[in-house]
């Protein structure tokens, strides 16, 4: 059943050393806050498996983690993902390359709790060169991980030809931002989800932040709409402006220069720990970052969507 | 009216777009072509994005793949899988783009690695969609930069295989269907000097058309591999007023792109 707590005791139950997959797509609706809540609590070993943009970017830099799993790495056309980058030429993590479809494959397989799901695309790339396995070593040893990239088989049924299997990722904890909960969980996503409904289902521990939490009869009315149930998430934080600098659909855009300016700090280990120490390890909370981004007088007076105005509670939280 | 040679690679790319087609966009140059386009020539082109939705109307460029304006007036939105599965598996895409750092011979790309996987030199963005896309897509267009370094006999890493493929484990290259993909690989590849096809035999890539103000000898200096220029035509193109217009007045004001 889900509870709601603050984003702090949300991020507290991240263990070091956990499996984690952060919600979103590449640098959008990302779960930026809690990200740099996990960089405050000092967490450390993360294997990340969503790896895609700016929220893993910063992680890898951070320290948070060594290993990841990664289909595409990158800020889209802002520039490369430079600490991801530097770590990776410098050889001081663990990357496992992957396609979309390998990636989908094993976040599915998670969601239905199946050991496996299969695959027809990518076959004669690099990305199942044997040789250029990222965990070739750690396999069979690191419990984290499946006994083999992947296999392959003859399709037994159709006579499709060869069938690549991918297995499942077994998955810690989620963290993902999303627009609206309802007070028991229930989940509401706009605009393109990602794969969140898989991490929604497939991972055993589920950290919602959220840019508001509604009446659950607001979203009950329209089940349909909902991606998950609240027996699914663990934990609900209201964070509003969770995902910024990345956009969150219905409530705010992309804060482009912001994220420019990470993109161009990043480029470089030095200018990249100014931008650390500035924007994350200076600041002691989410509060205080809204504060200096500009956005906290615009926040405590943001009407909420099923009320139409900001409730006198709120605007009195600091 | 004057152009810039992106300019004409990008109307180039969008006049091999048909009307009716489902193409699966990236953000970039093949979203620009798509929707001039759907302005022009193809007005019911259909658009897939990689992030989850399908078939909006765009009113503007979107700053990522995931942004709310590749929602507007969608005809769906949900998933990563749901796209990737319910339209690229199963085949019912037309047309996709890639574009990478690297094109081998075969019209094979890599967008994953600069020097050895083992021993890179430069670590680069990796795959994405892209080598789900020439796996199962019914065509590929490749859009690359025209450049020595970018055009070579074997790319560093093969992330997005062309007309040749890797056979694991054993490693051999061959031809792709060896590989166990689709017999079809990449339709042609765009340049910013030209046209490459594929030879029916060979399925070596070779210059087909040539941009104006451009020279054969330009391409062969400009490509890595050694190319067959011997079949080359100057392309008969002549930007339109409207194309130019739109390019830089509608779809990319702000040059975010071109």
């Amino acid at each position: 059943m889900a509870k709601i707590v603050s984003l702090p005791e949300a991020v507290a139950t991240v263990r070091d050393g956990d499996t984690v997959a952060l919600g979103g797509f590449t640098i959008a609706r990302r779960p930026m806050a809690a990200v740099a809540e996990m960089i405050r609590q000092k967490k450390k070993d993360l294997f990340l498996v969503m790896a895609q943009g700016i929220a893993e970017d910063i992680m890898i830099g951070a320290g948070l983690s060594k290993m990841v799993l990664t289909p595409y790495l990158a800020n889209e056309v802002y520039g490369l993902g430079f600490c991801f980058r530097r770590a990776f030429e410098k050889k001081s993590i663990l990357v496992d390359d992957c396609g979309q479809a390998f990636h989908i494959s094993s976040f599915l397989a998670a969601e239905y709790g199946l050991p496996f799901f299969p695959s027809i695309a990518a076959k004669g790339s690099d990305i199942y060169n044997p040789a250029y396995d990222g965990f070739k070593e750690l396999r069979g040893k690191d419990l984290r991980l499946p006994a083999k990239k992947y296999a392959v088989i003859e399709d037994p049924f159709w006579g499709e030809g060869k069938i690549v299997l991918i297995p499942a990722l077994r998955i810690d904890v989620a963290i993902i931002h999303v627009q609206q909960v309802g007070e028991k969980g229930t989940v509401r996503i706009y605009g393109p989800q990602g794969t969140d409904t898989s991490l929604l289902h497939g991972c055993k521990r589920v950290i919602v932040t959220c840019e508001e939490i509604v009446p659950e009869e607001e979203l009950r009315g329209v089940p349909e709409l909902n991606a998950a149930s609240g027996l699914v998430v663990d934990m609900i934080a209201h964070v509003p402006w969770g995902a910024h600098p990345t956009p969150c659909a219905k409530y705010y855009d992309m804060d482009e220069e912001f994220l420019r300016a990470y993109v161009e700090a990043s480029k470089k280990e030095d200018s990249f720990q100014r931008w650390l120490e500035e924007w994350v390890l200076s600041l002691p909370d989410h509060h205080a970052y809204l504060k200096k981004v500009g956005l906290s007088e615009a926040q405590r007076l943001r009407a909420e969507a099923h009320l139409g105005y900001a409730p006198t509670a709120r605007r009195e939280e600091k | 009216m004057n152009y810039s040679l992106r300019e004409l690679m990008t109307i180039v790319a969008a006049r091999h777009i048909s009307d009716h087609q489902i193409v699966f966009v990236g953000t970039g140059l093949p979203l620009v072509a798509t929707l001039l386009a759907k302005m022009t020539h193809a007005p019911n082109v259909h658009m897939l994005y990689e992030s989850g939705t399908v078939d909006p109307d765009l009113q503007e460029l979107p700053r990522t793949v995931a942004d709310a304006r590749v929602c507007h007036k969608a005809a769906y939105c949900r998933t990563v899988g749901e796209i990737n599965l319910h339209y690229l598996t199963h085949g019912r895409v037309d047309l996709g783009f890639i574009g990478g750092a690297q094109l081998d011979k075969y019209g094979g790309v890599n967008s994953t690695i600069i020097g050895s996987y083992l021993e890179p030199k430069v670590r680069l963005s990796g795959s994405g969609g892209a080598s789900d896309i020439v796996s199962l897509a019914k065509r590929v267009l490749v859009i690359m930069n025209h450049e020595k370094r970018r055009l070579v006999e074997r790319v560093d890493y093969l992330t997005s295989p062309g007309w040749r493929a890797y056979k694991w484990p054993e490693g051999s290259f061959v031809p792709r269907q060896e590989a166990g993909m689709r017999p079809v690989g990449p339709w042609k590849v765009i340049t910013n000097l030209g046209i490459l096809d594929f030879d029916e035999n060979t399925k070596e890539a070779y210059l087909a058309y040539y941009y104006p103000g451009v020279t054969k000898e330009q391409v062969r200096e400009n490509t890595g591999f050694a190319i067959d220029v011997s079949r080359a035509q100057l392309l008969q193109i002549e930007p339109t007023d409207l194309e130019i217009k739109l390019l830089r007045e509608k779809i990319d004001p702000t040059k975010r792109i071109l």
